[in-house]
């Protein structure tokens, strides 16, 4: 670890830091419809689009009601992006003459995008059309991402009502989130990429003739191997900033290409980098402040904002501190780090990020929902792999996706007050409300789904030579997990890969959309229930038996119980795959 | 193929809509239980 390493990290809070609050006292004013200075613009569109969707904008939705909608909405955007994937060799903007794509592929990919994960069992630039990449994908990273602001803000307005039975109109919702805070964003953001050095083309791919061939030898399938003179190398082009910028923004993850932030394409300079970064925390991060701010206690917003802070910084710092160790089965090289060389463990890294700025994005990256990666988290330490994973298996509530991180992480509010009340022998309060039987029992329904579908699916794997075990590269602890990772990203919408998993199979690509649904819709569900129960109960005012959820013991009960849930629930898991490994690796044993 | 994933995202979306009202009969249960 060095001082410039743990500057950039500094740095890098300390924007987010100043930058939370403008965000979310602005998505107030857009979600209560209050002025903003870009109503001139953007009012007309929306108007224009009620007009034509036929939605009325002051019609208020029960929870049911708003749960259907998102239904219904996603439904809808599924089905055309599987549509659109399958006849893309019939649509226009296919300058590779790309073929459709195959059916469990592309259902698991419209799975993949409609739910905001991203996940991509296929490498984008030899299998997507640039009309499937902007039309059927880019498209979701709005769509994915306004949805799960929506839903943020429809839980914050179930909090903060007093006994209504609605809790908002989800297409205004999804519309204002859309036009008012994802496509200036973006658009600022994409302008940014490119004065960095991001490509923004329609053009065929390049063709680059390489100074000194190279000779490939490949083995066929009857056993024959074969030399292959290579002299060319082709590379890909495309609309890659103004997706990029959605893609960080949206926490979606999904890249233009396989490499996805470690392509130079995608993410060429430290600046870019550190750009993405902070895309992909802004819009969480400035959540808080808008929690607290609608529900009428600012310092709230801020405990839920330094818990989810002490969970980014613990991250951050195991992972940095697992990648700068040397390994223990290199033995007569000099791994420290030094003028010359960053020392450490750089397998799987770009060398113009480092060691920092690898462990930082990796971090940040499974802290949300986000998945774009810009360095190899399969090529880390057992203890360095294991800080994306722990992320996300905490639920990915440390500033979290886009909405979801929030929604998340005020399930654990509601756990941590339930028991906080438990401890004073008093029927738990939040922010005037009195959280019940109900309202716990949902709480438990969100938690337990969520490592139902990880481990279930993963045992199964795991137990199947033929299906499950065939697609790894890797044996022993660490070829656990690459398949726990897979479902723990799939179901944590991440998106993000571990690697040594070859997943476009149809076991994996129909289970793994299958747990990104469930991780989605059957999640959200409970939570727009809550919300629900919430809003229709009255307000009482704090007693001596209330616990505030304004001070820094409330903010360290809640990170605790979020530890302590994680850990009971996934400890088992995580001791056969990256502990066991890490012990092994000590031990010089290596998988 | 295409049959199939289209079955397949039926049952999904039905199983989630029959979920919305699940959660919803949660509420209204008795408590004598």
């Amino acid at each position: 670890m060095t001082l410039n390493g743990w500057l950039q990290i500094i740095l890098f809070f300390a924007l987010v830091l100043f930058l939370a609050k403008p965000l979310g006292l602005y998505m107030v004013r857009v979600f209560e419809r209050r002025k903003t200075w870009l109503d001139p613009v953007l009012v007309p569109c929306e108007r224009l689009l009620y007009r034509v969707t036929g939605v009325k904008p002051e019609e208020e939705m029960r929870w049911t009601q708003y749960t259907l909608a998102v239904l219904v909405f996603s439904a809808v955007t599924l089905v055309l992006t599987y549509v659109i994937e399958r006849l893309q060799q019939f649509l226009p903007f296919n300058p590779q003459h790309l073929a459709g794509v195959a059916p469990d592929l592309a259902w698991n990919t419209a799975v993949s995008f409609t739910t905001n994960t991203n996940w991509q069992s296929y490498s984008p630039e030899s299998t997507m059309s640039y009309l499937t990449q902007m039309l059927g994908l880019a498209t979701h990273n709005f769509w994915s991402a306004a949805v799960g602001l929506a839903l943020a803000i429809a839980f914050i307005r179930g909090i903060a009502r007093r006994e209504m039975k609605t809790l908002g109109n989800f297409w205004v919702d999804l519309t204002r989130g859309t036009l008012w805070v994802l496509l200036p964003l973006s658009t600022v953001l994409a302008i940014a990429l490119v004065s960095q050095g991001v490509v923004q083309n329609l053009r065929p791919y390049d063709t680059a003739h390489l100074l000194e061939s190279q000779k490939q030898t490949t083995t066929s399938a009857d056993g024959k191997p074969s030399t292959t003179t290579i002299t060319t190398q082709t590379i890909a082009q495309g609309p890659v900033a103004s997706q990029e910028a959605i893609k960080m923004l949206g926490t979606n993850g999904g890249g233009f290409f396989n490499a996805n932030s470690a392509h130079p394409f995608e993410n060429p300079t430290p600046l870019s980098n550190l750009l993405q970064m902070l895309a992909i925390f802004l819009i969480p991060a400035g959540l808080t402040v808008t929690l607290g701010q609608m529900v009428g206690s600012p310092r709230h917003g801020w405990a839920v904002f330094a818990a989810m802070s002490i969970l980014w910084l613990a991250g951050v710092l195991t992972c940095y501190w697992a990648e700068s160790q040397v390994s223990p089965l290199i033995h007569g090289a000099d791994q420290h780090v030094s003028l010359s060389q960053s020392g450490g463990n750089m397998e799987g890294k770009e060398v113009r990020f480092g060691i920092a700025n690898s462990a930082l994005f990796a971090t940040v990256t499974t802290d949300a929902s986000c998945g774009a990666v810009n360095a190899a988290h399969d090529s880390f330490t057992p203890l360095g792999g294991m800080v994306p994973m722990v992320n996300i298996l905490l639920g990915e509530i440390v500033f979290g996706g886009v909405g979801a991180g929030l929604y998340g992480m005020l399930i654990f509010v509601v756990m941590a007050v339930f028991i906080a009340g438990l401890m004073v022998g008093r029927t738990p309060e939040y922010l005037g409300k009195k959280i019940e039987g109900y309202d716990v029992q949902l709480a438990m329904l969100y938690l337990l789904i969520f490592p139902l579908v990880i481990l279930v699916f993963s045992a199964i794997s795991v137990l199947s030579p033929s299906f499950g075990l065939s697609s790894l590269t890797n044996h022993g602890p660490h070829g656990l997990s690459e398949i726990l990772y897979a479902y723990t990203s799939a179901t944590g919408n991440n998106g993000s890969a571990f690697g040594g998993l070859s997943p476009n199979t149809h076991w994996y690509n129909t289970t793994l959309g299958i747990a990104m649904f469930v991780g989605r819709f059957l999640m959200l569900i409970p939570m727009l229930a809550i919300a629900g129960n919430l809003a229709s109960k009255k307000s009482i005012p704090p007693s001596a038996g209330t616990f505030p959820v304004t001070t820094p013991l409330f903010t360290v009960l809640l990170t605790s119980v979020i530890v302590i849930v994680g850990a009971l629930t996934f400890f088992p898991a995580l001791s056969l795959g990256p502990i066991l490994e890490h012990l092994l690796l000590r031990a010089g044993h290596s998988f | 193929m295409d049959i199939l994933f289209t079955l397949a995202t039926v049952v999904l979306f039905t199983i989630a809509i029959l979920y919305i009202k699940g959660c919803d009969r949660l509420k209204v249960r008795p408590k004598n239980d």
